[in-house]
C-alpha cells in the first residue's frame, strides 16, 4: 500500500556533522549488528505524514522513497538538528483563486503551518514514546533553574549573581574570592566573515572597572572555584561515564608555550565518582526530564564536588576516546536491544 | 588523609626481563625505566606514599627522590587521596569492521582497473589506512593525477610508495601532500638519500604529513612497519598489541597480480581479486589464524619490555618451524636489556629519556592490605 516497507526499525535524527561527533561510528557498529536504521539528516530532510489512523492507532511516515509504520519503530536517537514534519512549501499567489485576495492566500499559508504544527507535536509525542535517547523538545536547560535544583538536591554548587551595577560589582570584589562571569543561557558562538567568536568564561578581575556602565545588563558572575581537577561525566541510561580532566601542570620554566601545548596536552583519564554525587546527579537529570546528559563539575582544592552545568545533548565521544569505554558501541547496541549492555 | 602517588592511567607501565618501560598514550612517548622503578609504580599505586618510603632504607632516599621527581617531572604521576577514583583504562579494542589496514601493490604498465577494484572493495569494507606501492616509474603528472584520484576514495590515512625519480623534489612533491590531506606519507624508495620533509597537516593523526626519501627498494616496503612507527605509544596501538596481533590483524594485502593474502610477505594466498573479492577471501578457513597471536604469547617478546609497543612479524620469524617465536627482524634481547644493533632500534626514534638512573636496590616487599 504505501511501497518500500522497512520494520523494526531504529530512526536517527542527525546533522551534517564532523568525523569526531560519533555519529559515523555508531552508525558503523550499528551496520556491524545488523540493526535497520533510517538516518534523518535534518539539515535537508524532514520526515513526512502519509496517514493517521486514530482508532486504530495507525501512523504511517514518510522519509524520502520509503515509508514505515511508528508501530515497527524500536528506537529514537535524537542528535542534533531541528525536529519538525516537512512543510509543503506553498506561494500564497498560488493559493489565490478569482474570489480569494492575496492576504487571504498569506493566512491560509500561516494555518497550513499551524495544522502542520499540531500534527507534528502529536507524531513527534508518539515517536518520542518508544525507547529513545535524548529528546528534541529538551535540547536545552535553564542554567539558573538547573543550579537551583542542584542546589536543593544537595548538590555544591559555586555562589551565584546575576549583577547589574558596578556598583555591586565593587562590593563583591571586597570579599576574599576569585569571581568569574559568563553566559546566563549559552556563550556565543559564530562566525562572521572569517572570524570565529567564541564566547569563554572570564575572570572579573581581568575585567577593567573603568570600562564598566554604572548600570548594564544582568551578568551572571560565579564564585571562581580553585580547582584539582575538572570532571565530565556522561550519564547514558542512568550509568555514568565519568573522565577527570588535569590542565597542563604549571610550569614556568617551560616558555616555549605552543612546544609546550603540543607535547603536554591535557590528561583525560577514566573516573569513578562517588556513589552519592551520581545518585544526586541521577536526581537531577530526571527531575530535568532527560534521560541522557554530560555533566561538569570541579573537584575543588577543598576537597568538594562543585557542579557546573548539564548538557542535555551532551557531546560524550570527548569522554569516550581517552577513556576507552566504546559509548558508541554501547550506543549501537541500547538502540538495537534497548538494555545496557 | 594519606597521599597515594600514582601514574595517569593513560600511562603504561610495562615490565620486561631487565628493563621496564611506561607507555604514555596521550603524548606519544615511550620512558625507558630500571625495573626497581617499575615496581616502586606499583607499589606507589597500592600503598600511600609514606607508608612506601617507610619501607626504604634511608641510604636509598636519595634514589626514590630521583625516581619521583623524573615522574613528576613528566607529568606522569599525579597525588591523591582517592585511587579507588581513579580506575585503570579498561582493556578493550573493537571496531565494527572486518579490516582496518591494507597494503596494494599497484603495476601502472597494467592499467588502473585492479587498482581501482581493489580501493573500491576495501572502502566497501571502511578499511581506514591504505599502503599503496606504486611499482612502476612515473612522471610528476601522473603521480599528481593518481594521487588526487587515491583521495577520492574514503580513507581515513594513506602512505603512497613510488620509484624515486630525479623530477621528485621537494618543490615538486610538497604540493602533492599539500593538496591531497589524506596523504600522510609519500614515499620515493630508490632515493639516493634517506631524508624526510614534513608539513602541518591537522587532518592526519599525527598532524602532519611526511614525504620521505628512502634508499631501499620496493621489496622492504613490504613490511608496513618501516615508516610506521607512527602509532607506537597510541591508546589504539597499546590496546590491540595487548588483545591481538598487532600486525596481522585486520589487515589484507593485494599484489599487483591482484593476489589476496594477509600480509605481502607471506606466501599463502586466498584468492585472486579478478575472481575473488576482497570480503570472500578474508572469510576463507586460515585467513585470521594468526590474528590471535599476541605478543604475550611469542617467545621472548613476551618478556619483552617493548611487547605492547612494538610491532609484531608472523612472516619473518627465528624459527620458521615455531609460529610462537621472536620476529627475525629483531634486535633486541630482553634478557640482557641491549641491542645487537642500535641502528636496527625501531625506537630509536621515539623511546626517549633513557635517564641512566642509579638503580634502587633492596625494596622490600610492602603489604597490600590496607
Amino acid at each position: 500500500m504505501f511501497g518500500e516497507k522497512t520494520s523494526n526499525v531504529i530512526i536517527i535524527f542527525c546533522q551534517y556533522t564532523s568525523a569526531t561527533d560519533g555519529i559515523e561510528q555508531v552508525l558503523h557498529w550499528l551496520d556491524h549488528l545488523q540493526a535497520p536504521y533510517l538516518r534523518v539528516n535534518c539539515d535537508k530532510e524532514r520526515l513526512s505524514l502519509e496517514y493517521l489512523d486514530l482508532a486504530n492507532d495507525q501512523i504511517v511516515l514518510r522519509h524520502n522513497e520509503s515509508t514505515f509504520d511508528l508501530a515497527d519503530v524500536s528506537a529514537v536517537w535524537y542528535w542534533r538538528g531541528g525536529v519538525s514534519l516537512a512543510v509543503p512549501q506553498y506561494d500564497p499567489s498560488s493559493i489565490v483563486q478569482e474570489i480569494f485576495s492575496e492576504d487571504f492566500g498569506r493566512e491560509a499559508v500561516k494555518n497550513i503551518g499551524m495544522e502542520q504544527r499540531t500534527i507534528a507535536s502529536y507524531v513527534f509525542g508518539k515517536l518520542f514514546k518508544k525507547p529513545h535517547i535524548n529528546d528534541p523538545y529538551r535540547t536545552s536547560v535553564n542554567k539558573l533553574q538547573v543550579l537551583e535544583i542542584a542546589q536543593e538536591i544537595g548538590l555544591k554548587v559555586p555562589k551565584t549573581y546575576l549583577l547589574s551595577s558596578s556598583k555591586q560589582i565593587a562590593e563583591l570584589a571586597g570579599e576574599s574570592s576569585d569571581y568569574i562571569t559568563k553566559a546566563a543561557h549559552e556563550g556565543i558562538m559564530t562566525t562572521i566573515g572569517r572570524r570565529f567568536y567564541n564566547g569563554l568564561t572570564a575572570n572579573l578581575a581581568d575585567i577593567e572597572s573603568t570600562l564598566l556602565n554604572e548600570k548594564f545588563h544582568p551578568s551572571l558572575v560565579q564564585q571562581c572555584i580553585e580547582k584539582q581537577y575538572e570532571i565530565r561525566s556522561y550519564c547514558f541510561m542512568d550509568e555514568f561515564y565519568s573522565m577527570a580532566i588535569f590542565s597542563q601542570n604549571d610550569d614556568t620554566t617551560k616558555t616555549d608555550f605552543r612546544a609546550f601545548t603540543q607535547d603536554c596536552p591535557n590528561r583525560y583519564v577514566p573516573y569513578k565518582l562517588p556513589k552519592e554525587i551520581e545518585e544526586k546527579l541521577l536526581r537531577l537529570i530526571k527531575r530535568l526530564g532527560l534521560n541522557c546528559g554530560s555533566f561538569d563539575l570541579i573537584y575543588s582544592a577543598e576537597d568538594e564536588y562543585q557542579f557546573l552545568e548539564v548538557n542535555p545533548v551532551g557531546q560524550w565521544m570527548m569522554t569516550s576516546v581517552p577513556c576507552n569505554y566504546y559509548l558508541e558501541k554501547r550506543t549501537a547496541l541500547w538502540l538495537k536491544e534497548n538494555t545496557v549492555q | 588523609m594519606s597521599k597515594y602517588c600514582i601514574l595517569f592511567a593513560d600511562c603504561i607501565p610495562v615490565r620486561g626481563s631487565r628493563k621496564s618501560v611506561i607507555s604514555d598514550l596521550t603524548r606519544s612517548k615511550t620512558y625507558m625505566i630500571p625495573n626497581s622503578l617499575y615496581d616502586l609504580i606499583i607499589q606507589l599505586s597500592e600503598n600511600p606514599i609514606d607508608k612506601v618510603k617507610g619501607t626504604i632504607p634511608e641510604s636509598q632516599y636519595p634514589v626514590f627522590e630521583q625516581y619521583i621527581k623524573f615522574l613528576e617531572d613528566r607529568e606522569l604521576v599525579f597525588y591523591t587521596s582517592h585511587p579507588e577514583r581513579f580506575p585503570a583504562l579498561k582493556e578493550q579494542y573493537e571496531e565494527p569492521f572486518e579490516i582496518s589496514n591494507a597494503i596494494v601493490r599497484v603495476d601502472t604498465s597494467q592499467g588502473e582497473a585492479l587498482m581501482e577494484t581493489t580501493l573500491e572493495q576495501l572502502e566497501q569494507l571502511r578499511c581506514k589506512h591504505l599502503q599503496i606501492i606504486l611499482e612502476q616509474a612515473l612522471s610528476i603528472v601522473e603521480l599528481e593525477a593518481i594521487a588526487a584520484k587515491i583521495t577520492d576514495y574514503q580513507f581515513r590515512s594513506v602512505e603512497l610508495d613510488v620509484p624515486y625519480h630525479e623530477s621528485f623534489t621537494d618543490e615538486s612533491c610538497m604540493p602533492i601532500l599539500k593538496n591531497n590531506r589524506k596523504i600522510q606519507n609519500l614515499v620515493l624508495y630508490n632515493a639516493k638519500e634517506d631524508r624526510c620533509v614534513t608539513q602541518a597537516n591537522f587532518r592526519t593523526l599525527e598532524g602532519m604529513s611526511n614525504l620521505f626519501y628512502i634508499t631501499s627498494g620496493a621489496q622492504d616496503l613490504n613490511c608496513g612497519q618501516i615508516h610506521r612507527n607512527l602509532f607506537l605509544s597510541s591508546m589504539e596501538f597499546v590496546m590491540e598489541s595487548k588483545l591481538k596481533n598487532n600486525c596481522l590483524n585486520r589487515k589484507v594485502s593485494v599484489d599487483s597480480q591482484g593476489v589476496i593474502r594477509n600480509c605481502p610477505s607471506m606466501s599463502e594466498s586466498f584468492g585472486n581479486i579478478t575472481e575473488t573479492s576482497i570480503s570472500e577471501a578474508i572469510e576463507k578457513p586460515g585467513f585470521k589464524k594468526l590474528w590471535d597471536i599476541t605478543k604475550d604469547k611469542v617467545n621472548v617478546c613476551k618478556d619483552c619490555e617493548f611487547r605492547y609497543v612494538c610491532t609484531d612479524c608472523r612472516a619473518y620469524v627465528e624459527d620458521p618451524a615455531d609460529i610462537h617465536s621472536k620476529p627475525l627482524k629483531c634486535g633486541y634481547d630482553p634478557y640482557k636489556g641491549e641491542w645487537s644493533d642500535w641502528t636496527s632500534n625501531p625506537l630509536k626514534q621515539k623511546a626517549i629519556e633513557f635517564y641512566g638512573m642509579q638503580e634502587l636496590v633492596q625494596v622490600q616487599e610492602t603489604s597490600t592490605s590496607q
